[in-house]
């Protein structure tokens, strides 16, 4: 039994653990490795907050570098959840509630960009969009040149963070109570109607803690946006670039910067943890 | 109504009429079609065959491929587990019908809160939909389905979430409001209990298996019960009236 648990501690780590109670030794064994874990995940944590530079700290956030790779990251990461919640919502409700060939391939190609090396994203961003990449010449044509610009950022964020919206999205929409919304239909509502009034509602906080993943996601994007987009002050250099960039010249700054995103986002997990558990949804 | 339905591997076939002002009660066992009956009458599920009209109107035709939406058939649907919008007050609910056809406020109004007074909602008109009883529940789904003044009105086992004791007086508004100045052009009732039917109408069809095995009055059908189910149904009210004596 503990091989099996050993051998597939994931999979089975429930199961196991169910059968495992009373077992003394494997009990151990199974608290040891979760320690073990714990200490992988907490360690460096703990070091970034150790190591922070409080002296000073109000001096080095208020550089105007650092406040223009903050104004940059909340920009870039506010304009991709919306661009996310805009193009993400038809995408989960096309994948939820629509039966046609090819569904699982879709739901494979959106949920790409949540396993792709985000450096691999930023490359492919650029033989989509870059200058000489399959839409550049068309873009170019008429005045719009996204690499190498905000709007590359913003782009590169959210080819990035939307999967996580999406997958929230459609989690919610398929265990939302489609009956309520054929009461609606039958009263005489219009689709537009039993959207605003019924789907939406019941979808809130689907939508909340997609909308929130997808954001911190984009805050902490980096890969793509530093191939997409570079690595240019006041323009493309957010928060995570920063921090790369700190690193070099002063590493006091690096790991400020770096508890401050930490610290964002633990924010957000732990506003959510209700949610990402499957937990008050609906009543 | 004359029509076929399939739904997976089980099909409903049957043909009835409802005439003007009658309350025609559907009994049948678990299984028999009833839900997926009142689900094709209501447009949310297609016919296979066959057609279905409403008061001179054509609602569907398969074979011309003609199918009305369900937001434009006229009938009201009190569903099993009332299907209530959670998030929306009593009176949201009971009007949200009323705001689906742009109803002006004020006429809107007079309808919300005439069925608030006959209901006796009154006092829970402002209290959110999922803090109800299921007593109030149910009244509130009625209310919903009437203000539409539907053409039709659709009752699916509307008593089978209550409590022995709330089951009189719902079954007793149910009754009046089908017989009072506001009723219905038609009603039909889905049900499983012949105790309810009775209460309700003496028009009954039996539905077995996907196929009417009786039609008329229940006094008709008790004279001469076409299935064993019809017979078990009328066995049943022999035995239910000690019952409620002693157990209830």
């Amino acid at each position: 039994m503990s091989r099996i648990g050993l051998a597939r501690p994931r999979a089975s780590a429930r199961r196991a653990l169910g059968r495992l109670r009373g077992e003394g030794p494997a009990t151990l064994l199974l608290l040891l490795l979760a320690g073990l874990g714990l200490a992988f995940f907490g360690l460096p944590i703990l070091g970034l907050v150790l190591r922070v530079p409080w002296e000073g700290a109000l001096a080095r956030l208020t550089r105007p570098t650092t406040l223009d790779a903050l104004r940059l990251s909340l920009l870039a990461s506010l304009w991709a959840t919306a661009l996310a919640l805009t193009f993400g919502f038809p995408l989960a409700w096309l994948l939820a509630r629509c039966e046609f060939p090819g569904r699982a391939w879709l739901r494979a190609l959106v949920m790409l960009p949540m396993v792709l090396p985000p450096v691999v994203a930023g490359v492919a961003l650029l033989t989509a969009f870059g200058r000489r990449g399959l839409l550049g010449p068309w873009l170019s044509a008429r005045g719009v040149e996204l690499p190498f610009s905000t709007a590359g950022a913003v782009l590169a964020a959210t080819f990035v963070a939307a999967p996580f919206l999406v997958v929230t999205l459609e989690a919610g929409l398929s265990s939302a109570d489609w009956r309520l919304e054929e009461a609606a239909a039958s009263l005489g509502a219009s689709r537009w109607m039993i959207l605003r009034t019924v789907t939406l509602p019941a979808l809130r906080p689907s939508i909340l803690a997609g909308a929130a993943l997808a954001w911190a996601r984009a805050l902490g994007e980096f890969g793509a946006t530093i191939t997409f987009a570079g690595n240019l002050a006041g323009r493309t250099r957010t928060l995570p670039l920063a921090v790369f960039q700190a690193l070099q010249s002063d590493p006091d700054a690096a790991v400020l910067l770096g508890a401050l995103l930490m610290a964002v986002s633990l924010a957000v997990l732990v506003a959510l943890r209700g949610q990402l558990l499957g937990g008050p949804a609906r009543g | 109504m004359d029509a076929r339905v399939r739904r997976g591997a089980f099909e409903l076939r049957l043909a009835f009429e409802l005439a003007e002002g009658e309350t025609l009660a559907v009994l049948g066992p678990n299984g028999a079609g009833k839900s997926t009956l009142v689900l094709a009458l209501a447009g949310l599920l297609r016919l296979d065959e066959g057609r279905v009209e409403l008061a001179g109107r054509l609602l569907e035709d398969a074979e011309q491929g003609d199918c009305r939406p369900p937001q434009r058939r006229g009938i009201g649907v009190v569903f099993q587990s009332h299907r209530l919008f959670p998030q929306l007050s009593v009176r949201q609910n009971l009007g949200y019908g009323l705001r689906a056809r742009r109803l002006p406020a004020e006429a809107r109004r007079a309808i919300e809160e005439a069925w608030l007074a006959r209901l006796d909602l009154g006092s829970i008109a402002d209290v959110r939909a999922d803090r109800l009883s299921t007593g109030q529940a149910q009244r509130v789904a009625l209310a919903r389905a009437m203000a539409i003044r539907p053409d039709l009105l659709l009752l699916d086992e509307p008593f089978a979430a209550l409590d022995a004791e709330a089951r009189p007086s719902a079954i007793a508004l149910l009754a009046d409001v089908l017989a009072g100045p506001e009723a219905p052009r038609c009603a039909l009732l889905v049900t499983h209990e012949a105790e309810v039917a009775r209460a309700l109408t003496d028009h009954w069809l039996i539905l077995e298996g996907g196929r009417v095995t009786g039609r008329g009055r229940a006094e008709a059908i008790a004279a001469a019960p076409g299935s064993d189910y019809a017979r078990s149904l009328l066995r049943d009210r022999d035995e239910a009236r000690p019952r409620a004596a002693t157990n209830r």
